[in-house]
């Protein structure tokens, strides 16, 4: 029994040690695609490694719920009568489709530019557009100082975590968003801003494993290199498009707009961050 | 119904802010908050059938970026103080033997075990318990003898 006690005081480094051993088990379950996540085992582990910390059963945590009503009462008794959505019809630019439609693309690779580690292939089409005719309300995403178009936010709940414009001209509106989640391929997100027949559409994708192919669509093989953020990208400029595209980690960004002058797409591109 | 949702996944979020910033619980605390507001801020769009507790976890991730971020200074946990028992060496055999029985049988076998064996795995293996827990239990039991002898030097004194 002695030999115990004495084993017990002679390990010095068993907090820890049984703290770094669950905090890898914590960060490697962290570490995993969204989706795949144990969330009752990474709560299982928080708690424990609280109880570590605290050196009792979890820390209370009452007076941080009380201050939360009461910032969560005061937002709501300092809130003046919210707008409602507005609601505005769009029709979408059907001829837009059908140029994107019929216009060529080009080989990024052909051209031997060592820019962007995402393969760019020879195809037709482009961005695919709905050549249904449907109304389209106006979207509001929730915005901050850090977020101002709600993009991060919105791309957040998709495990993405991009760098946003922080300047879009004036008088566009977010008609669309659109999402798609391909398992163990690549989280999608997308916003169409329109504005009379301009657009401005920004796609986000976040590849899991090797990039997928992208198409910049061109006629005239117009391209020019730049830098994003220290990021090299691909521009392309033609017949009243834009298109730039770079990559950030493992997301892809391309933004595309239609009938916007090209000064105005510069400073967008200029106000990423 | 956002009272609800806090009293139910407040503690929760907290634990995991927590333990992705190092152990800061002012930290963890902020982070967790700002989790909520955005979800006050959500209530409207949310649509009641979501699964409101995977939509938590992707804010709270989002938010400990955007903590990190702003604070890159952040400092990793320093050392966790260790607990050592006390002892008074005049009586000490009593103290130990007497702190000893306060254990169950369950309790003292699982010491033994850990302490004796050399592989945290095999010993967790035999309770039928994760490591992580195997690690919990020690602690509690180190923690609870570690009361129990100060208690008596405090007595003693």
């Amino acid at each position: 029994m002695k030999k115990l006690v004495q084993q017990i005081n002679s390990d010095k480094n068993f907090t820890n040690e049984a703290y770094g051993y669950m905090k890898q088990e914590f960060d490697k379950e962290r570490a995993k695609p969204f989706e795949e996540r144990d969330f009752d085992k990474l709560e299982r582990l928080s708690s424990e490694m609280c109880e570590l910390l605290d050196g009792n059963v979890g820390q209370t945590a009452d007076n941080g719920m009380e201050r939360l009503f009461e910032r969560i009462a005061e937002r709501e008794h300092g809130k003046g009568k919210t707008s409602a959505r507005k609601i505005r019809k769009f029709v979408p630019a059907v001829i837009l489709a059908a140029a994107l439609a019929a216009m060529n693309c080009i080989s990024v690779l052909a051209w031997d530019m060592n820019i962007v580690s995402t393969m760019i292939e020879f195809t037709k089409g482009g961005f695919s557009v709905d050549f249904v005719k449907k109304e389209h309300e106006v979207i509001e995403l929730p915005t901050s100082e850090d977020d101002p178009y709600g993009i991060i936010a919105e791309c957040a709940k998709y495990d993405i975590y991009p760098e946003t414009p922080y300047y879009l001209p004036e008088g566009f509106v977010l008609t669309e968003t659109i999402n798609n989640i391909n398992e163990n391929v690549s989280n999608f997100v997308g916003f169409i801003y329109k504005k009379d027949n301009q657009i401005i559409r920004i796609d986000y994708e976040r590849f899991w494993n090797d990039f997928g192919n992208t198409v910049i669509p061109s006629d005239k093989y117009n391209l020019s290199e730049t830098t994003v953020n220290g990021k090299n990208a691909v521009i392309s400029k033609e017949d009243n498009q834009y298109t730039i595209i770079f990559v950030n980690d493992d997301t892809l960004f391309v933004m595309f707009t239609q009938d916007v002058s090209y000064d105005e797409c510069e400073k967008i591109v200029e106000s990423i961050k | 119904m956002i009272e609800e949702i806090i009293k139910m996944y407040y503690n929760a979020i907290l634990k995991y802010c927590r333990a992705a910033l190092n152990g800061d619980y002012a930290a963890a605390e902020d982070v967790t908050q700002e989790v909520f507001l955005a979800l006050h801020k959500k209530m409207t769009t949310l649509t009641i059938d979501q699964n409101i507790r995977l939509w938590l976890y992707r804010a709270a991730d989002f938010e400990i970026k955007k903590y990190i971020k702003k604070h890159p200074s952040h400092i990793p946990l320093d050392e966790l103080p260790e607990e050592t028992l006390p002892s008074n060496e005049d009586s000490y055999d009593l103290e130990v033997s007497d702190c000893l029985e306060c254990l169950t049988d369950d309790e003292r076998k699982l010491l033994t075990d850990y302490y004796t064996s050399e592989s945290k795995s095999e010993v967790a293996m035999e309770h039928h318990i994760g490591i992580d827990v195997l690690y919990v239990r020690v602690h509690r039991i180190r923690r609870r003898l570690t009361n129990y002898l100060s208690n008596i030097n405090k007595i003693g004194t």
